[in-house]
């Protein structure tokens, strides 16, 4: 019995010693911007999103500017803070006269941490339209994870 | 995935060892009998998780209490476990804190079945759920657009359930006292989403990887119903 004991407890500590073995990994999936992809709505092709500015009322900072113009793919950062984030596009339309448009989306976010050493992070989900002047829009990823990946599709 | 391995090769070990082990000390010329099923209880076994004791003793940032039942039945262990967990991460502009209560449910084949002293080694599965438990996270933001605050958030009642499939040890030591391990390979964590994303789930531990490796000792006392009748198969 008492071999018996001393085996068992020798493979019960083999295996806590290896189960506790601990890979830090402090990368995240998180991001917190939206991306928004433009198409024709006559040809359905990504376009260059063509605006002159893109900002939060509020705030001072140009998320896009005219040199951004020919980008196919912008990426809008939204308020940690909040729930929900306004964004004004300002721009030519296709007849070259100034044109402006609102959108206000609403997210949910999370809070959550990578690990103690690493610290915190914020996911942001669900992410919907509340409401736009532009004439289609649609949130085809409702999880702001990958810079690369299109949250919004606007068409226009 | 390396751990997986290593749990699989610790349980081949344990098996290779422990069989090893009762296989030399088995009483020559027992008697040819047929183990046919019989509902009713050897024995039941309750046991107090003292790795938990020593957590919730030198931890000041844990406090952890564990409970097991086991009922013997025929050639199998019908497993009850109860808990609670309280786990506080504190670092530089950053506290998360959880708390919770869980159980767990779930039946062990117990390869000792024979044994006449009801030491056990088993492998065996497990429900496990928490059944209610609250997270809190405060921390600081800093964003270089929209300027920094403080983040505090505090979801309760919330619940999570996984699995786990188990295998370990019961030996008896003293008249009716057993003490022994129970390892766990959880898996399969399922819970709510809520405005905090869980960082350490009660019964389950941290929630950064997808699946979990857990030990508990026990010391047991059982109460027996009864003599063990059982023998080994080889012996019939």
């Amino acid at each position: 019995m008492k071999d018996f004991l001393l085996k068992g407890i020798l493979v019960g500590i083999l295996i806590f010693t290896f189960g506790c073995r601990d890979d830090t990994d402090c990368s995240t999936s998180s991001i917190n911007f939206i991306s928004l992809s433009f198409i024709d709505s006559g040809t359905f092709e990504v376009r260059q999103s063509n605006f002159d500015s893109v900002f939060a009322p509020g705030f001072d900072t140009l998320f896009v500017t005219q040199a951004d113009s020919l980008d196919t793919l912008i990426l809008l950062p939204v308020n940690p803070f909040e729930t929900e984030a306004t964004y004004v596009f300002v721009g030519p339309d296709r007849n070259e006269e100034i044109r402006i448009d609102t959108v206000v989306f609403s997210y949910f976010p999370r809070q959550g941490i990578i690990t103690p050493e690493c610290g915190p992070t914020q996911f942001f989900d669900d992410l919907d339209t509340i409401s736009t002047t532009f004439d289609s829009l649609v949130v085809v990823q409702p999880r702001l994870r990958d810079f690369n990946a299109t949250n919004v599709l606007i068409y226009n | 995935m390396r751990r997986t391995y290593l749990f699989i090769i610790s349980l081949f070990l344990a098996a290779q060892l422990l069989a090893q082990n009762e296989q030399d000390q088995l009483p020559q010329g027992a008697p040819k009998k047929i183990n046919k099923f019989d509902i009713r209880p050897y024995g039941l076994r309750l046991g107090v998780d003292i790795s938990d004791i020593g957590v919730s003793l030198f931890d000041d940032d844990r406090t952890r209490y564990g409970i097991n039942l086991d009922l013997d039945i025929h050639k199998y262990l019908f497993q009850i476990d109860g808990g609670y967990a309280r786990s506080t991460y504190t670092e530089e502009d950053l506290i998360y804190r959880s708390e919770g209560v869980f159980y767990r449910v779930g039946i062990d084949y117990n390869f000792m079945y024979f044994n006449e002293q009801a030491s056990a080694i088993f492998l065996g599965a497990r429900y496990a759920n928490a059944v209610t438990y609250d997270d809190e996270i405060a921390f600081v933001l800093g964003d270089p657009i929209f300027g920094s605050e403080i983040i505090r958030s505090e979801v309760e009642n919330r619940s999570a359930n996984w699995l786990e499939i188990t295998t370990g040890i019961k030996a008896r030591v003293l008249e009716n006292i057993f003490i022994g391990f129970t390892a766990r390979y959880k898996f399969r964590r399922r819970g709510n989403r809520d405005q905090i994303v869980t960082f350490d789930l009660p019964g389950f531990g941290r929630t950064d990887r997808m699946a979990n490796l857990g030990l508990n000792y026990y010391v047991y006392y059982r109460l027996p119903f009864r003599k063990k009748d059982l023998i080994r198969p080889d012996r019939n």
